[in-house]
This record gives structure tokens, sequence and C-alpha cells, in this order.
């Protein structure tokens, strides 16, 4: 017995010290991806901003081939630099370094600003994002998280969905745990894709990929970080449905000091994006926040 | 080309590529710039000259942008002057240093081209008439 108990002694020692390197290595590479995500975003503000300086005239006159070429560098630049932030979120939460602040907030709302702001992405490809009107209380979340999750699953269904189509959003609230879908009527996905489409990298054939790939794997770390679990239920050739569940306690006292302030109106036309009259009255309810907040 | 009429700006930027876009911004402004790549060089130009805005990146080879912010706003020469601090870096709790820090404003890069334009005219006071 005493054998046995000195060998399994030194087994777990073995797998503290594993764990402990494991944990060094992945905090090394969090570090590295944050060093290496500040040395591109010097070069990458020159090339943005002198692309943009030409693109609008601001250095001499352009021919109409100089202006496309400028408007593809600036795009180009644009997308790195989507990929370089996806990529630093991806490095800090697999490190371990997502700090969670939960508030209250109200997830409808959440959901229509992040309607709101992708509003033009929208009105390019004609597609109605309706956001299930029917309020689900206010839950106790980490806000700017939640908006990230949501605006990642928009974004991604708007990508897949063709012109005309439609994107809708429900949220849901029960046993303290807060429900989250987004629905499209893009071409759906295979069941054998359906496991590996949360990796890194993972761009199905013959789709968009002017995405980072990195955005539903994001999603997927965030959600994981918090407790919840995230999956996606499709039909091929009709659609798919995204879905995370977050821990959510339902926020103590709603009370009415706590509503969101009004900033005045601001409504989406239907010419900039087709919003369902259901969802309208939501969209109204205020300013769209600020998304490019990062943490 | 406009005359550059207004400022000067103080931009504090180790990068050099950086500092010429901030330069080429602000002049769309018709804003007057001087340069300056480190502290050092910085608290050089500011020992002869007290403009009335300051862009300081966070980052620079002899020290971190914020402690000189501190000390530009304990100084009362330099007190006064509208401090925009710029960073490449995504470090929680930064914008909330800077503005403590006593920051008119924060900016990530890469820069929101025209917006920085016009942050940087605004924060300059308009010249007093005759």
């Amino acid at each position: 017995l005493l054998t046995r108990t000195a060998q399994l002694g030194r087994a777990n020692q073995t797998l503290a010290d594993r764990n402990d390197k494991l944990q060094h290595a992945t905090e090394a590479k969090s570090r590295f991806v944050a060093n290496l995500s500040h040395e591109l975003r010097n070069p990458l503000n020159a090339v943005i901003g002198f692309a943009e300086l030409m693109h609008a005239g601001r250095s001499g006159q352009l021919t109409g081939r100089q202006e496309e070429h400028l408007g593809i560098i600036r795009g180009s630049a644009r997308h790195l630099l989507a990929l370089i932030d996806d990529a630093l979120d991806l490095a800090r939460v697999e490190a371990g370094h997502v700090r969670l602040d939960p508030e209250p907030v109200e997830p409808t709302t959440v959901a229509a600003e992040c309607a709101s702001s992708l509003a033009t992405v929208c009105a390019g490809k004609a597609i109605q994002v309706d956001i299930d009107p029917r309020p689900v209380g206010e839950v106790v979340v980490d806000a700017a998280r939640l908006r990230q999750v949501i605006t990642n699953y928009l974004s991604n269904a708007i990508k897949f969905t063709p012109p005309g189509g439609r994107v809708k959003v429900m949220t849901r609230h029960e046993r303290e745990r807060l429900l989250i879908e987004v629905s499209d009527s893009g071409p759906g996905i295979q069941p054998a894709d359906r496991m590996r489409i949360f990796d890194e990298f993972v761009q199905l054939p013959g789709r968009d990929r002017s995405g980072s790939g990195l955005g539903l794997a994001v999603t997927k770390l965030i959600v994981e970080a918090q407790g919840g679990e995230v999956g996606v239920r499709s039909i091929p050739g009709e659609g798919s449905t995204f879905y995370a569940w977050l821990p959510a306690p339902a926020a103590p006292v709603p009370a009415p000091a706590r509503l969101p302030k009004r900033h005045g109106t601001e409504q989406i036309s239907a010419a900039a994006a087709p919003i369902s009259a259901e969802s309208s009255a939501q969209l109204t309810a205020r300013r769209p926040a600020h998304l490019a907040r990062h943490r | 080309m406009s005359t550059p009429s207004r400022g000067p700006v103080l931009v504090i930027e180790d990068h050099p590529v950086s500092r010429l876009l901030f330069e080429r911004v602000l002049e769309l402004e018709e804003v007057d710039v001087i340069g300056a790549g480190s502290i050092g060089e910085a608290e050089q130009l500011l020992s002869l000259t007290v403009p009335p805005v300051i862009v300081v990146d966070l980052q620079l080879p002899d020290g971190y942008g914020l402690d000189l912010v501190r000390r530009l706003k304990a100084d009362v020469r330099t007190s006064g002057c509208a401090i925009i601090a710029c960073t490449a870096q995504r470090v929680p709790d930064e914008e909330r240093l800077a503005l403590e820090a006593g920051c008119a404003d924060f900016v990530t890069k890469p820069i929101d081209t025209w917006a920085f334009a016009r942050l940087g005219r605004s924060l300059i006071p308009a010249p007093i008439p005759g």
C-alpha cells in the first residue's frame, strides 16, 4: 500500500508539473500575441491612414483604377486588423485573462443595439433582421461579452445569408440561464461540419472567406469561460440557428431608475436596414452602444 | 495645399511613419505640427515652447507616456495643454487611467483619420481677434 501511495504521489507531482508548464506556455503565447498585436498595429496605422488620405483625394487626383486599388488596400488592412483583434482575444481567453463584469442588462435591448450597429451591412445585402420583441427582463451578465457574442453570431448570419434573406434573433431566460439564438436563411451546415465550425480558422468551402475565421472560436471560448455552452442546429439548404446558453441570474430588483436612459430616439430607416415592425420598437429604445470598446 | 496656420500641436511618437501620418492628418485641418520621438526630446522642446495640444504615444522608448502626462499636468507651465493619449496596445483600463491622469481624450491605433483631424483642431483654442 505504501509503495502504491508513493507511486500515486509521484504521478500526481508529474501531472502538477506538466500542468504548470502548460499554463506557463499558454501565458507565454498570450504575451507573444499581445506584443505582436501591438507591433502590427503601428504599421497598420500607417497603411490604413495613408490609404484613406489618398483614397479621399488628399494627395492629388486619382484615376478610377487607383481609387479602386486604394479601396482594396484599405479594406484588406481593416480585415487584417480584425484578424489581429480576434487572435488577441482568443489568446487572452485561452490564457484565462478574461475579466467579467456582470451587471443587470435587458438582453432584448442589447440584441437590438447589436443589430443597429450592423445596419449598414444589412442594408448592403437587403437582409431583414428581426429581433424577437418579447422582453426577457433584466438579467445579470457581462454586457460587453454578451454584445460580443450576439454581434459575432449576427455578423456570421448576415455574411452567409444571401441578399434578400432573413435573420432572426431570439433571447429567452430560464432557470438562471440566458439563451441567445441567431437564425439565418443561409445555405445551412452539413452535419459533419457542425462540430468543427467552432474551431479556429475553419471556413467552409465555397463560402465567403472575408472573415478572420476566428469569430466563432472566440465566441465559443467567451461563452465557455463563463460556464456556458454554444452550438448550432441546421437544415442544409434552409438555414442555421447558432445558440449560446449563458449563466445569468435574474437581476434582483428591476427598479425603474435602472431603465436605460433615453437619448432621443434613433430609428433605422427602412432603406438603411429593413427591420420588421415588431422589432422596430426595440430599436428605438437606446442609442447603439460603442462596440469598439475593448477590455 | 492650405498653409498651416494654427497650433502648434506637439506629436510625441517614436514610430516615424505614424508621426508623419499624424502630421499629414493635422495639416488637413491647417494645424501646424512639431514632432518628438521620445520623452527626452519632448521635454527639450517643451522647455522652449508650450503648445496648446500634445499628442502622446503611451509606449515610448525612454518611458511610459502617462508618467509624462502626469508630470506635465503637475507643472503650471504645461498644465493647461490639452493632451491626447494614443496607443497601439489594447490594455484593459488604460483609457480610464489616461483620463484620470488628465488627458482630454484617448485614441487607439489605427486612428480614425477624420475624427482625429477634427479632434486635434477642436482642442486648439480659437485665436484672439485683433
